[in-house]
């Protein structure tokens, strides 16, 4: 794997794509309405909780930086603390399952519906298994293309909308008070999970993190707002009946002679989902080898598509276990342990190590 | 290493494609193994639905012709089944090809099921894979769906195209609502308004017939058929709901004679107030138009007021139209079919809470005050000099 430094808005990129392929293919839960005008506002909630939820990390690496030490050598200086690379390895073990089942039931939903989408998934898994081994540096130089491609194509399909947006399909603001917008607002800040992985790339990563980070959540926000907008515009209480309100919305999208707009953008969509699952599968084969250094990256890299492999036909099968891994519950954790958890864990470690040698010192 | 993964990977991308990009529907499925659905007619039965559909006629595909000859574009199929799904799927065991949806055009809806529970008959279309939201919806007026879709019209003729056409262009000439799936599910589950679906009627013409617009059938609250609204009534929805596209004003200037002017754009305004317990509408219609017919003599450039007189006739015009709609719909169907319900809750969420519990008699109710202002922006080719007499 090549480990080489990147710039932040590489890597910001990345977590930009990651978060907008998880907007794309967003379920809302049962009780909360997306075709309320409120779910427009839910990126502002979203730059709110991740501009605080970075606090951890930045904590960490502000330290880390301090004393020369870095994510690597924190885990390695005490056994113990190999149960950190466990648990991050585990977490985007989960995620990288998450992302790429969401995607094999948009896929079997939207693009190629009443097809076995086994194949398409599996070679999907494998490609960024392959993806992977080239290294965060690939995938972040990557990431810089691939972020201008969707963007400006996304935002060409939802200005071809601008006709189609109706004013009465919007609804008052907090027409029922703010508790469900807040709720689901707090839902969709926690999809930001890849937050964590600052921590796992903060020794590759050059430049100003903090600057680039706020830039990262802030442009982001402005993004999703604008999609939202769109999405809320032109399809009213219609979103609510659609299992994919954002595929729905751009179904709608014609620009002269091309009347079928969804195609093309779906076909870019899939860049998010390549650089989302390559991104955690690069976190999870990164935190074995920390854990198993004698093993090779290559077939850390087979095994964990293979295993990604399985459990994806397993869980395709059966649209009940597609509902497990939307959880709720299961959604939050997975965010708050890498975001909060783990970086608190390695300050505490930090602090606790310093201590340790001041005594033996003093 | 790199490189091999890099060929790798290439490889990889490309056999994806060639397996799984290289038709429209499912891996190696050629088109002439499609039923293409350009429209699709659905009636209520006893025991169920039947369905009517026009699909593209594709010569190589060598399946069974249908009701029609080689000749035609299209050719025409109907089944039977317990449920719109149903109805289509079996229509493969006359076809012999898979159906695709993607491509349909229009939805007519007969009179009898646009009678029964409208969502039901929707549900297929909201969910199909396939199917597309902005699927156009009518109802055949005064006769059945396969009727409409059955209709002789020229041999050569895409009936499900020129239907989309009708639909489309009636709308863009702000003559009637244009109703797609999205439309329909928005105002269905919408507590106050009810829905305004332009009706088809068959017209005979010599050996032919033709498609007709006949203004709007209205599906009630009850998501079932409450009556038509004739084409002069569905002419003002689009002046009262702020959907004002292009289309005509013609209007009787002071001396009797006609003018007529093309729209070129419009917008409509409103105040909501209550006052009494009764709620008051102030809509203001804004149009800025284009001459396009005078009779009689005109003179521009020797007295301004000519144009003001043809801009005070083109807002009577409109406040006639527009009016003329709300005396029907509050007097004779008590149906929102204007949104005004929605406006509310949108401009005056506390009023609306108000009011919804009862809003049919809340809608018969209301006192609208209206207004037109148009602005005559261009009159045509004619010189401002001009003088006929």
């Amino acid at each position: 794997m090549t480990e080489k430094s990147i710039s932040a808005p590489q890597f910001f990129s990345l977590l930009y794509l990651s978060m907008l392929g998880t907007l794309f293919m967003y379920i809302s839960s049962a009780d909360i309405k997306i075709a309320s005008t409120d779910s427009i506002l839910r990126p502002v909630v979203f730059v709110a909780v991740n501009l605080v939820a970075i606090v951890p990390s930045y904590l960490f690496i502000k330290m880390q930086r301090k004393t020369r030490l870095s994510y690597g050598q924190s885990l390695q200086g005490n056994a113990a603390f190999k149960i950190v690379a466990v648990c991050y390895g585990a977490v985007y073990f989960l995620d990288a399952i998450m992302t790429s089942s969401r995607f094999d039931l948009f896929a079997s939903s939207e693009l190629f519906p009443g097809t076995d989408m086994t194949f398409f998934i599996l070679g999907l898994v494998a490609v960024c298994g392959a993806l992977a081994l080239l290294g965060i540096g690939a995938l972040a130089r990557a990431g810089i293309v691939f972020t201008v491609i969707v963007t400006g194509a996304t935002i060409f399909a939802m200005l071809t909308l601008i006709e189609e947006v109706d004013f009465l399909n919007f609804t008052p603001l907090f027409e029922f008070g703010a508790e469900d917008f807040l709720k689901d607002s707090l839902i969709f800040s926690a999809h930001a999970t890849g937050i964590g992985a600052v921590v796992v790339f903060s020794e590759n990563i050059r430049e100003k993190l903090l600057k680039n980070y706020i830039l990262w959540v802030i442009l982001s926000g402005i993004v999703f707002v604008f999609i939202l907008f769109f999405v809320v515009g032109t399809l009213g209480v219609f979103a609510d009946t659609q299992l994919f309100p954002t595929y729905a919305a751009v179904s709608l999208a014609k620009f002269g002679l091309l009347e079928r707009l969804d195609a093309l953008e779906t076909a870019i969509w899939i860049l998010c989902v390549v650089s989302k699952l390559t991104l955690y599968m690069i976190i999870v084969i990164k935190s074995v080898s920390y854990i198993f250094p004698k093993v090779s990256k290559t077939v850390i890299s087979v095994c964990l598509s293979t295993i990604i492999g399985f459990i994806l036909v397993f869980i395709s099968g059966d649209v009940k276990r597609f509902g497990f891994l939307s959880s709720v519950p299961l959604n939050v954790v997975l965010y708050i342990i890498p975001v909060v958890v783990l970086p608190g864990i390695l300050i505490i470690s930090c602090v606790a190590g310093r201590g340790l040698k001041r005594a033996k010192n003093g | 290493m790199r490189k091999t993964v890099e060929k790798l990977l290439l490889f990889v991308v490309v056999m994806t494609s060639f397996v799984l990009f290289s038709s429209c529907e499912g891996a190696g499925t050629e088109l002439s193994e499609l039923m293409i659905m350009q429209g699709i007619g659905i009636d209520v039965i006893d025991d169920g639905y039947s369905v009517c559909v026009e699909i593209l006629n594709n010569e190589q595909s060598g399946s069974p012709s249908g009701d029609s000859n080689s000749e035609n574009k299209t050719k025409i199929y109907s089944a039977n089944g317990e449920t719109v799904a149903k109805a289509l799927n079996s229509l493969v065991t006359k076809s012999g090809n898979l159906p695709l949806y993607a491509h349909n055009r229009v939805i007519v809806v007969g009179e009898k099921a646009a009678n029964s529970n409208l969502s039901d008959i929707l549900d297929f279309f909201e969910r199909d894979y396939d199917s597309r939201p902005s699927q156009l919806i009518c109802v055949a007026k005064n006769a059945t769906a396969e009727e409409v879709v059955r209709a002789k019209l020229l041999p050569d003729a895409v009936k499900s195209e020129i239907l989309e056409n009708l639909l489309e262009e009636s709308y863009n000439q702000s003559l009637t609502p244009r109703v797609r799936i999205i439309d329909a599910v928005n105002y269905m589950k919408d507590e106050t308004t009810i829905l305004a679906i332009p009706a088809i009627k068959i017209q005979q013409s010599g050996e032919n017939e033709n498609y007709e617009l006949d203004g709007c059938a209205l599906v009630g609250k009850d998501k079932s058929f409450s009556g038509y609204i004739d084409s002069e009534t569905a002419e003002g929805i689009a002046f009262l709901n702020n959907k004002i596209k292009k289309g005509e004003i013609t209007a009787t200037l002071p001396n009797s004679q006609k003018a007529t002017f093309l729209i070129n754009k419009g917008k409509t305004k409103y105040r909501i107030y209550e006052e009494n317990n009764t709620l008051h509408y102030d809509v203001s219609v804004e149009i800025s138009c284009d001459l396009d017919e005078v009779e009689g003599e005109e003179f521009f450039s020797a007295d301004d007021g000519v144009l003001e007189t043809f801009q005070t006739s083109a807002g009577e015009a409109v406040l006639k139209k527009a009016e003329n709609t709300l005396v029907v719909l509050q007097g004779e169907h008590l149906g929102d079919a204007v949104r005004f319900g929605k406006l509310l809750r949108l401009k005056e969420p506390e009023l609306y809470k108000k009011y919804k519990d009862n809003w049919e008699a809340s809608f018969k109710n209301i006192k609208v005050s209206l207004s037109a202002d148009v602005t005559i922006r261009r009159i045509g080719e004619e010189t401002f000099h001009s003088k006929k007499k």
